[in-house]
């Protein structure tokens, strides 16, 4: 007995046990949408009662403050009595939390009488989220600022591509980091450049912060305002400048909101900004690694969509 | 009784002759003890958990290098100094950029052949918050030495006036190569090569980079040696080390380079010829001394990860 005590006491205070980290930033998903299981039932008698539940579950890293879920169907065949939009908010992923918060939203349908020709009638129902969504990636770049590697020293790191996959817990995500070291017109500072792939890795669509409002009221916006993504980057204390800007992505008129905010049109899903710092960093710090901090805003839609047979029962 | 006392003096007188005999084959062996051995200059090691693997931000920084001289030069000059770098000076602040001076380190000599001076110099830092989405921050703290040294070596060559002589005369040496390893120095001299002549004796002395680190030409140099000189060493200014003396049967030959070696791979030569103005044809011994002048950069790294502590305030 005393053997295995001092045993298990040995292995508990000899033991260098350390804390797991929790890491909420990775990851592809932010809101998950989908029906609970036979909610729409795959085929309902007309003129009868069938429920409608849909589950939503942040799995970002991001707070939803102001979202919208909306429930599209053929007016025709169906009604829904509830809200068919409303509004929600759901807490992102956090260390204290790792599931993120859920909400389930409970509505009943009805299938009305088909017309007298019709047996049967397939109709769709849809539901689309709509909410702001943010991500935040950050990656430690070498900053080395013997640009031509003509001091001969040793050098702590070296300058190179920074591949991002699995995402930063959100559907919009940083890929890849390119780090560059540009002349200043001063001799003794160097210009960090930063070349930043973005990707849409969710199944949704972005669109232009800016228009957030006005998409999710229903309303109608230009084509040309989706898959636009916000971007802001931060060398640790320094604010980078990051273009293109908004008015070299979207013809309509929409104030640049940030100053040194660039925006990002997404091709194929994929896009990227170029940002830097202008006014230099001074040679005099040496070859060091610093933290990039890659800010992206964007509002996201999403849509999910079942089939539903309305049949006139056999008599 | 007496039998007892006579052997138990005998006892004595033995044990004391082996003790101060000892002592005497101890001490002879110190002063004839090679001291100037190895291929280390100055070592450094971090102190363990001096940074610690893991640290939060909002924390002390403190970090403590461990400094040997293991050569056979004392180190400590105005220009020795030691920086660390590698980390964003934003994050981790009051790290002074200038660096620390390397006091005063011994090395290791006749009177102390297996040990040199020991030191330890700090540094002491803050960390910042890291920011509101870093939650790690992984650099690598690098400690870099700058320091001033010298290899002093001795070969003893046979210099022969007469190589071709017709009558078969016995010599008292060959001249012939001696292989020299190292002096406890990171600059070695490895071998020398002896050419006889009528003429003149040329001897080839090659030397190489032993030590790990980079050779810079000039002491006056050492200021650029800082990972934070703006300008940093320049290619021909690393590399290269100085011949500060050549002397071999009390006189100085004439060497090719006369100043500075050049380095290539490590590597480099010199070639030094001496007149066989000495009066006599008979070979003989004499000892080759070479003195190296040169600067030195050796690094050491440590990786250091800090972790955010927001969410545990």
């Amino acid at each position: 007995m005393l053997l295995i005590l001092l045993l298990a006491g040995c292995t508990f205070f000899g033991g260098k046990q350390q804390v797991p980290d929790v890491n909420v930033h990775i990851g592809r998903e932010g809101l998950t949408i989908r029906f609970l299981k036979d909610t729409p039932p795959k085929s309902v008698y007309e003129d009868t009662n069938f429920p409608l539940l849909v589950e939503i579950q942040n799995k970002g890293a991001a707070d939803i403050e102001a979202g919208w879920l909306i429930i599209g169907y053929e007016q025709a065949n169906v009604e829904i009595s509830g809200e068919t939009v409303q509004p929600f908010r759901l807490l992102g992923r956090t260390s204290a939390d790792q599931i993120g918060g859920q909400e389930i939203i409970d509505l009943v349908g009805h299938a009305k009488k088909l017309s007298s020709q019709m047996q049967r009638v397939d109709s769709t129902l849809s539901v689309t989220a709509c909410y702001a969504y943010t991500t935040d990636a950050t990656t430690d770049v070498c900053i080395e600022t013997d640009i031509y590697g003509l001091a001969k020293y040793q050098k702590s790191c070296k300058v190179e591509t920074k591949a991002m996959s699995g995402g930063q817990g959100a559907p919009v995500g940083v890929t890849k980091v390119e780090p560059k070291m540009i002349p200043h017109e001063n001799r003794d500072k160097v210009i960090p450049e930063f070349t930043i792939e973005i990707q849409n890795l969710g199944s949704g669509q972005s669109l232009v912060p800016e228009m957030i409002d006005t998409a999710c009221s229903s309303r109608s916006i230009k084509h040309e305002a989706f898959n636009i993504v916000r971007v802001e980057a931060k060398l640790y204390e320094y604010d980078l400048d990051c273009r293109p800007k908004i008015g070299d992505v979207i013809t309509e008129n929409i104030p640049q909101g940030i100053a040194n905010a660039g925006y990002v049109k997404l091709k194929e899903k994929k896009g990227t900004v170029i940002c830097s710092l202008p006014s230099g960093i001074s040679k005099a710090r040496g070859t060091y690694l610093s933290p990039l901090r890659v800010h992206l805003d964007y509002g996201y839609m999403d849509t999910i969509a079942k089939q539903m047979e309305i049949k006139r029962p056999a008599s | 009784m007496k039998k007892v006392f006579a052997l138990m003096l005998i006892i004595v007188f033995l044990t004391s002759c082996q003790f101060f005999g000892a002592k005497e084959t101890t001490r002879e062996g110190a002063l004839n003890a090679e001291f100037r051995t190895g291929t280390q200059g100055l070592t450094m090691r971090f102190m363990p958990n001096l940074p610690p693997s893991r640290l939060f931000d909002n924390e002390r920084f403190v970090t403590i290098i461990e400094v040997e001289n293991k050569g056979a030069f004392p180190v400590g000059g105005s220009l020795d100094r030691i920086y660390l770098s590698g980390f964003d000076p934003s994050i981790i602040t009051g790290i002074p950029l200038q660096g620390e001076p390397l006091l005063e380190l011994e090395g290791r000599s006749v009177f102390n052949p297996t040990q040199g001076g020991i030191d330890a110099v700090s540094f002491e830092g803050q960390i910042q918050p890291l920011g509101p989405a870093t939650d790690k921050y992984n650099p690598t703290v690098m400690a870099t030495a700058c320091y001033g040294y010298k290899t002093i070596a001795t070969a003893n060559v046979c210099i022969d006036p007469d190589p071709f002589s017709r009558t078969s005369e016995r010599k008292v040496c060959i001249p012939q190569g001696v292989s020299l390893g190292s002096q406890g120095a990171p600059i070695a001299i490895t071998d020398v090569q002896v050419e006889p002549s009528p003429s003149r004796t040329v001897f080839r002395i090659f030397i190489q980079n032993v030590g790990g680190g980079t050779p810079i030409k000039d002491l006056t140099l050492l200021n650029k040696c800082s990972p934070y000189d703006s300008r940093g060493l320049e290619f021909d200014e690393v590399d290269y080390i100085t011949l500060e003396g050549v002397e071999v049967a009390g006189m100085h030959p004439v060497c090719k380079p006369a100043q500075e070696i050049r380095l290539t791979n490590g590597r480099g030569t010199i070639v030094c010829s001496l007149g066989n103005t000495f009066g006599r044809s008979a070979a003989f011994i004499s000892p080759l001394n070479i003195v190296l002048r040169y600067g030195y950069r050796q690094t050491i790294q440590q990786p250091v990860e800090i972790v955010a502590s927001r969410g545990f305030n």
